[in-house]
């Protein structure tokens, strides 16, 4: 398992949602004005004005009195439906959940079984949450039980809060319990030999950089494996992976005396070599300040433990434990004398000011290491399994919630099979298709063109079995079809800023390889994402409720 | 029915369901017993279609299968792609989960077990640094065939390739020494104390020999199902066994186990190749012929298929070659007799002598020694028109080439001159085997610098 390290800029973030809001809300005011103006003339203008006005008191005025009251007659309503038989399906799905992981492999990571349980919470959830948020209230218009409620004293915008605010109780409950019933299934099932992987590290990950044989900066070789992910660096030449951590809590690290460096190094041979001895490779603590060099081990090398944690037949921990008193051979100054033995202290001669710098070297002639920025990590004191397995229900918490958030709002102004289908499709976009999608959108913005064209230009290649290389040929039929590819993705360009980016919370590949959810790269986000939403989901919903035509059926 | 009321309609309806169901229930009545029940049981047992026909019944695969509706193929394309994306991203052990879940859902379908296998104990091993990782995906790949031989009773090939993956895999890759040494002994001694895997070698067997078992029952299973295997022709297919007991007596030398078990596998060897495979009948365009027939025998085949005695030899020649008969039956001949056995034994301990223990004048005697019985041992083999079969054996050559190599450069080490004449001198000065010395010759100055070799 390897991560791709996530950085989400608050600042930066928050500007483009302001940005993409305001875009938003002039366009929504203009569209509503020229629809006004072009059903009623000045009349209509009127009526925009007033709707305009009352949709600033209603949205401003809120009583959070009335809110807990609708919010509550929500959840009444959701156990009325007998929401809570869903437990039955995932109780049914833990009693069998054996057969399907093969639970009598003794073998078996722990990965698994994390990962079972996250992805089936999830995956059981999503359409609680949109069933329940898009068909409560086209039901309510239906059987006019919200005929009744309008008629009260309430703010339409309070009955949209109320009705998110409901479900997301409801959902809370039901995912509180799978919680639970998950975590104790989780330690029940692993086998014994996993359960030390059942841990949340943490770890703190450096910028890494790579020296060519040379010395010089340079990216790692490719040694032909098609996934490009680490660089590698050439064995027993002035070639280094250097990786820089900054502002590293050295006080933690000093309870413990010692600096653990857990690694993800891959080995690639260009021959045998010794068979049943690994590569061998070393390291170099740095002081950039300073400029004092130490390496580690002070003699001999260390044996890469690849691949550990994939299998539990061969205990093996690719973890290095460099200890606060360091002892090595120090080269003399004259280049007569023989080296000296020296003693630094690893915290205040190394990391004094937080920062350390280790450079990698692999020191088998002819073989190869690879690495990538996450491959290197210092890793603080664990915290217990718990914290990241529950981190990440927080996650499908938050999920749901906006979920719930897009769906009620969807139902505003949808009939209930149609506002499922446009909440399914933004979870199925922004889980799935979101990469594909910014990986399109990247190459049209950068090169103008994406390859193989958009849709009409490749429905025309398949169709006459053209690669995507050769030209299309000249003519109006081609440039009709650029024109509208390329309106399309002038459209999916604004809408990538629009549909929410459901793989902020995926949080299940940290806690399945045993690393507690960052802070920063996914629960921030995450948080960020609801937020984001909350607003425009609730402006919408409101327009959209105090528009529509409520008696009908 | 537009005349009827609810209840009216509810009526019909509920007839026309009883009046459906009877022959569903009479078409579909499960059976107790072979040939009985319904009609589409008893054709199930007819065509051997059935779940328990085919194999161990998995409730979970039958589950999945049935829960998914007619999306079963949409399930396994993603599987599919998301087993090899893990492959691509290096998540092995998330790959292996979804080739579980892949099998949920083609449990019948051979080539999924085959790739799948071969993706855990070739490709995904091969990947990995340490021995005893790669020999962990090994045995996962092996463990997860055997799975597939359990719910496929009836497809040979995948009980042949379960003995491929104990035979070759173990016994021929790069790490054969340690694998097979694990294969008896497992790495992972937390679980199997020091013993070895029960899962993939309940006997404690060496590999050879339950590969050998993995092929004859192959053969078992390709009898009673009729004959039906697309992986080899057919007598190099059921030749597995006996060429395995021969790779388990090969191997042993190779480890400088020279004992009475080695040479007693040999004699097996020959006796099984001779007595058991020589004696099978094989279809050919020409008949049925057998690698041992005799004169009289082959005469009775050819007038049994009204074919001349000419065209029968033609045909059992031309499969005896395609099995390499011969050369395996002389191999085992000749490697089971004690001569042999102490050639072998003395070059390789005078080998020894030489490299681990430097000991020149013992190694010069020893290989002296032991270059003198190959010489008796392929004089022995020389037929009356002079030629000897014995000579066209590749590997002996090499062996015996090999010994003079050494046991030159010990001379020369001694400060003693090299004789014009010795044992195998006439190998050595065979202008035929030029490039196979002046090759061994490199190989052979490189071996003295390093452990390849």
């Amino acid at each position: 398992m390897s991560f791709e390290l996530n950085s989400f800029e608050l600042g930066p973030a928050l500007l483009q949602w302001l940005a993409v809001v305001a875009v938003c809300a002039v366009l929504a005011t203009i569209v509503g004005f020229g629809v006004a103006l072009l059903g009623g003339g000045m009349r209509g203008v009127g009526y925009f004005a007033d709707a305009l006005r009352r949709g600033v008191v209603d949205l401003t005025r809120l009583s959070w009195q009335r809110i807990a009251a609708l919010a509550t007659l929500t959840v009444r309503e959701a156990f009325r439906k007998k929401t809570l038989y869903i437990f039955a399906v995932f109780i049914l799905l833990f009693m069998f959940a054996g057969w399907f992981l093969q639970g009598q492999d003794l073998d078996k990571p722990a990965k698994p079984y994390v990962s079972f349980v996250l992805t089936s919470v999830r995956w059981i959830l999503i359409p609680v949450a949109i069933l329940l948020s898009c068909w409560g209230l086209p039901a309510d218009i239906k059987d006019r039980s919200l005929h009744t409620v309008v008629t009260k004293p309430v703010r339409r915008s309070e009955i949209v809060i109320g009705r998110i605010l409901g479900y997301s109780v409801v959902t809370t409950l039901v995912l509180a319990i799978m919680s639970v019933v998950g975590y104790v299934w989780i330690q029940r099932a692993v086998p014994p030999r996993s359960q030390d992987q059942l841990i949340s590290r943490v770890p703190v990950y450096g910028e890494m950089s790579i020296l060519n044989r040379n010395g010089e900066p340079g990216g790692g070789i490719n040694v032909g494996d098609i996934w490009e992910y680490r660089g590698y660096i050439e064995g027993n030449t002035r070639a280094r992976g250097v990786f820089t951590f900054e502002d590293v809590d050295v006080n933690k690290l000093k309870a413990s005396d010692e600096l653990k460096l857990e690694y993800k190094f891959e080995a690639f041979r260009t021959h045998k070599g010794e068979i049943g001895e690994g590569i061998h490779f070393r390291l170099t603590l740095v002081n950039d300040e300073t400029g004092l060099r130490v390496p580690f081990p002070a003699r001999g090398d260390l044996e890469i433990q690849e691949f550990a944690g994939e299998t539990v037949e061969r205990d093996a921990k690719p973890i290095v434990v460099i200890p606060r008193q360091l002892t090595y051979l120090k080269a003399a100054d004259d280049e007569s004398s023989r080296p000296e033995e020296t003693t630094v202290d690893l915290f205040d001669d190394l990391m004094s000011d937080g920062n350390l710098i280790v450079e990698v070297s692999c020191e088998d002639s002819g073989q190869y290491l690879g690495m990538a920025q996450p491959d290197l990590f210092i890793r603080m004191p664990d915290h217990s399994f718990a914290t990241g397995y529950f981190k990440s229900m927080a996650g499908i918490w938050l999920m749901l919630v906006l979920v719930i958030m897009i769906g009620t709002t969807a139902s505003t102004f949808l009939k209930g099979p149609v506002a499922t289908l446009l909440t399914f499709g933004l979870v199925v976009m922004g889980q799935g298709l979101r990469v594909f999608m910014g990986t399109l959108l990247e190459q049209y913005q950068e090169e103008g063109q994406v390859t193989g064209g958009g849709a009409l230009e490749s429905a025309y290649r398949l169709a006459t079995q053209m690669n995507v290389q050769s030209p299309l040929p000249e003519g109006p039929a081609t440039t009709l079809i650029k024109w509208i590819d390329t309106r399309v993705f002038d459209g999916l360009t604004l809408l990538q800023n629009v549909i929410p980016d459901f793989n902020y919370f995926n949080m299940t590949p940290y806690v399945a390889n045993g690393f507690d959810v960052p802070w920063g790269a996914a629960m921030l986000p995450s948080i960020a994402s609801v937020l984001a939403y909350v607003i425009p989901c609730i402006v919408i919903g409101y327009f959209s409720l105090q528009l529509r035509e409520l008696e009908a059926k | 029915m537009s005349g009827m009321n609810s209840k009216q309609r509810k009526m019909v309806y509920m007839m026309a369901i009883i009046v459906l169901l009877v022959p569903i229930v009479w078409l579909g009545m499960p059976s107790d017993a072979p040939g009985t029940g319904g009609v589409i049981a008893q054709k199930r047992h007819e065509y051997e279609l059935g779940e328990s026909t085919l194999g161990d019944v998995d409730p979970a695969s039958a589950t999945m299968n049935l829960v998914l509706l007619g999306l079963r193929g949409v399930a396994t394309n993603l599987l599919w792609m998301e087993a090899e994306e893990q492959k691509r991203t290096k998540n092995w052990s998330q790959l292996q989960s979804t080739v579980e879940s892949i099998i949920l859902l083609q449990p019948h379908f051979q080539t999924v077990w085959k790739y799948q296998a071969w993706n855990l104990a070739y490709n995904v091993s091969a990947e990995c640094d340490a021995v005893e990782d790669r020999f962990a995906w090994v045995k996962k790949g092996a463990k997860f065939l055997i799975r597939g031989t359990r719910r496929n009773r009836k497809m040979p090939e995948l009980y042949h390739d379960t003995g491929d993956f104990m035979g070759k895999k173990i016994g021929r890759s790069d790490e054969k020494e340690l694998f097979r040494e694990f294969f008896v002994s497992d790495p992972d001694t937390v679980r199997w104390g020091g013993g070895p895997d029960e899962e993939i070698n309940p006997s404690g067997l060496d590999n050879y020999l339950v590969a050998r078992e993995w092929y004859e029952r192959a053969n078992e299973v390709l009898e009673e199902s009729g004959g039906e295997q697309h992986k080899l022709a057919l007598p190099l297919f059921v030749g597995y066994p006996y060429r395995s007991q021969m790779d388990y007596a090969t191997a042993r030398q190779e480890e400088g186990k020279f004992g009475e078990v080695t040479r007693e596998a040999w004699a097996t060897a020959y006796r099984e190749w001779t007595e058991e495979y020589g004696r099978e009948k094989f279809k050919t365009p020409g008949g049925d012929i057998m690698f041992e027939a005799r004169d009289n025998e082959l005469r009775d085949l050819a007038d049994q298929d009204g074919v001349a005695l000419s065209t029968k030899r033609k045909w059992q020649d031309r499969y005896q070659n395609m099995v390499n008969y011969r050369y395996w039956k002389l191999r085992c001949e000749v490697e089971r007799t004690q001569l042999m056995t102490e050639a072998r034994r003395e070059l390789f301990e005078g080998r020894r002598l030489f490299r681990d223990e430097q000991d020149l004048i013992g190694a010069k005697e020893v290989l002296m020694s032991g270059m003198t019985k190959l010489q008796e041992m392929i004089d022995s083999q020389k037929r009356l028109d002079g030629s000897n079969p014995l000579l066209d054996e590749t590997e002996l050559i090499e062996d015996a080439i090999k010994a003079i190599l050494i046991w030159q450069h010990v001379l020369t080490l001694l400060g003693e001159p090299v004789p014009d004449t010795f044992p195998l001198v006439g190998i050595w000065n065979n202008p035929q085997y030029e490039m196979q010395r002046q090759d061994l010759y490199e190989r052979f100055l490189k071996w003295q610098g390093s452990t390849a070799g």
